[in-house]
């Protein structure tokens, strides 16, 4: 989204070495399964799951400039979507299970992001809030069908006719993750990708551009959506138990959080940040039960320090160290 | 081509526009001029359907487009610029251009293709940002251009929804003089290579005097005066309110 003298050559080299670095990650990731432990399948799994929701929820926020309080719904449904198909209905074959958190999440934030949007600044953010927590009590209390606060226990569902376990659920969400990654940033850098970022900008001339901001702002609601309820759709499997607490807005408030750490004027920052806030959330719980407390803290330092996060420091701090050459 | 019919808005107590009537021919440049207050700016926002009159028709090629809001009206036909440019600062320049192109082109909503694999909007791009001595800055951003620029590319950004009605909103304020007649040389040519109608709001007199066919005079929310530059200039009323320091 940025640029200048040495982040261009930064991003030229990076463009000229791009596909060797993405192989290599691919590489990488697929490689994990055969060298790491089932602790760490299970926290780059959650990293990969994160990273699909921080994407979407940029959509939203880095590129279209709305603010959601509430983006923890759209997660919850898609993983409440996979327990209760499979608890209340028996359906066990992974494929149908995701086309149906996809349904889900596309409808619930079809009709949420509707409302939503004809609002702005931070009444959107109040709103989005709001039905985060609506989702939140009604899972609550609908203990009969839901199971209230104790939630669902979800069992590794079956992929193309066969028993997945914790590997087998690992790899479908690194392609999930690689092909949302790709459909992400095709997103973003196409005509309606650009006309996002012309509304975040100033929706009032992207109006006098002929762009219907509210029409467009709710389109982004809705894919934004999607995503998280893939990324929920991934979250319950690897789990294995779903609560209410998916939908609270603790919940909603770590994708806003990872997105900043990582870097939301970015379209891989959000990325970083998931994996960051992945690691680092388990190695801090294991030493300290204040765990809130540090990522508070970190997010205080980079909201007032790192503006554009993580990955647009080092990428500012390269940029001007090569432009003092 | 355009035509208000007592077209009235109120701010409180103050008559932003009162009343007020008159047609637009097709082709060439109108200014709309008075002192500061006269309503110049709200006239252009009730066209344009920034704001919605408090009484009052506005028909464009005959159609009442009276409400309608801007997405449409920029659609149908009126672009407009504004005095202070808004233009996306931090997209390039050529993104800039490319929105309202995408836009004209029903093409916003494709998510499939990149922005820069159409080949025939990137013509289009080239050819307006050209003409506005853009091209070669296309891939700064619109926050790295100079005040001159930032009024140049919100005008082209105007003119890529090939609008035949383009209403400019003081496009030479806040430059230096010099500047002044670059950007206007400038923009009329752009206007008239695309057969494109001009209704101009603009407080320098010698700009409007040198690019206008046409002159409205407003005051108080009312039209004074209507006319050539020649009856304009002769109009001893228009001369008292124009020339008594107000402008």
């Amino acid at each position: 989204m940025s640029n200048g003298g040495g982040l261009n050559k930064i991003v030229e080299s990076l463009q000229k070495n791009q596909y060797y670095f993405i192989l290599a990650v691919i590489a990488v990731l697929f490689l994990i399964p055969s060298v790491s432990s089932r602790y760490y399948i299970f926290l780059v799994g959650l990293a990969l799951i994160y990273s699909i929701w921080a994407l979407g929820f940029n959509i939203l926020f880095g590129y279209t400039g709305l603010l959601s309080f509430g983006h923890a719904a759209y997660l919850g449904i898609g993983a409440y979507t996979v327990a209760l198909l499979m608890n209340k209905l028996g359906i066990m074959s992974y494929e149908v299970l995701l086309l149906a958190s996809i349904a889900s999440s596309l409808v619930i934030s079809m009709a949420v992001g509707f409302l939503c949007v004809r609002y702005t600044e931070v009444y959107f953010a109040l709103l989005t809030l709001a039905f985060g927590e609506f989702f939140f009590a009604i899972t609550y209390k609908l203990y009969d069908l839901t199971g209230g606060s104790d939630g669902m226990s979800v069992l590794y569902p079956t992929f193309l006719g066969q028993q997945m376990n914790l590997t087998s659920l690992y790899y479908v969400i690194v392609i999930i993750f690689i092909v949302s990654t790709y459909v992400g940033w095709r997103i973003v850098n196409s005509p309606f990708g650009k006309t996002l970022q012309a509304i975040r900008e100033d929706p009032v001339k992207a109006e006098f551009a002929g762009i219907p901001v509210k029409r467009y702002q709710w389109y982004s609601f809705i894919v934004s959506g999607i995503y998280s309820g893939l990324a929920g759709a991934l979250y319950a499997p690897l789990f294995a138990h779903v609560v209410p607490d998916l939908f609270h807005w603790t919940t909603s408030g770590e994708v806003l959080f990872l997105t900043l750490i990582g870097g939301y004027r970015f379209f891989l920052g959000p990325v970083f940040g998931a994996v960051i806030y992945a690691f680092l959330r388990s190695y801090i719980t294991a030493y300290t039960i204040y765990w809130p407390l540090i990522l508070g803290l970190s997010v205080m330092i980079i909201a007032l320090g790192f503006p554009d996060g993580v990955i647009g420091s080092i990428i500012r701090f390269i940029s001007k160290r090569i432009s003092r050459r | 081509m355009l035509r208000v019919e007592n077209l009235t808005k109120y701010f409180g107590e103050v008559h932003a526009v009162d009343n007020v009537s008159f047609t637009l021919e097709e082709g060439g440049v109108t200014s709309v001029v008075g002192p500061n207050g006269a309503g110049k700016t709200t006239l252009i926002n009730l066209i344009s359907g920034a704001i919605k009159p408090d009484a009052g028709r506005i028909y464009y090629k005959g159609r009442d487009i009276t409400g309608y809001p801007p997405s449409k009206i920029s659609r149908i036909g009126i672009a407009r610029s504004f005095q202070i440019p808004h233009i996306f600062l931090r997209m390039t320049v050529l993104d800039n251009i490319l929105i309202p192109l995408f836009s004209r082109k029903g093409l916003s909503r494709n998510l499939i293709k990149r922005a820069t694999d159409y080949p025939e909007v990137l013509k289009s791009a080239e050819d307006i940002l050209g003409s506005f001595g853009l091209w070669e800055k296309r891939n700064f951003l619109a926050n790295e251009l100079p005040h001159g620029d930032r009024k140049l590319l919100d005008i082209a950004m105007a003119l890529a929804m090939e609008p035949e009605l383009v209403l400019l909103d003081e496009p030479t304020s806040g430059v230096s003089i010099r500047e002044k007649s670059r950007i206007m040389e400038i923009v009329e040519e752009a206007i008239r290579e695309r057969g494109v109608t001009a209704l101009i709001v603009e407080h320098d007199m010698d700009i409007v005097f040198s690019y206008s066919e046409k002159i409205i005079v407003m005051h108080q929310g009312k039209i004074l005066a209507m006319g050539s530059g020649e009856e304009i200039k002769r109009n001893k009323e228009v001369e008292s309110i124009l020339m008594g320091g107000e402008v």
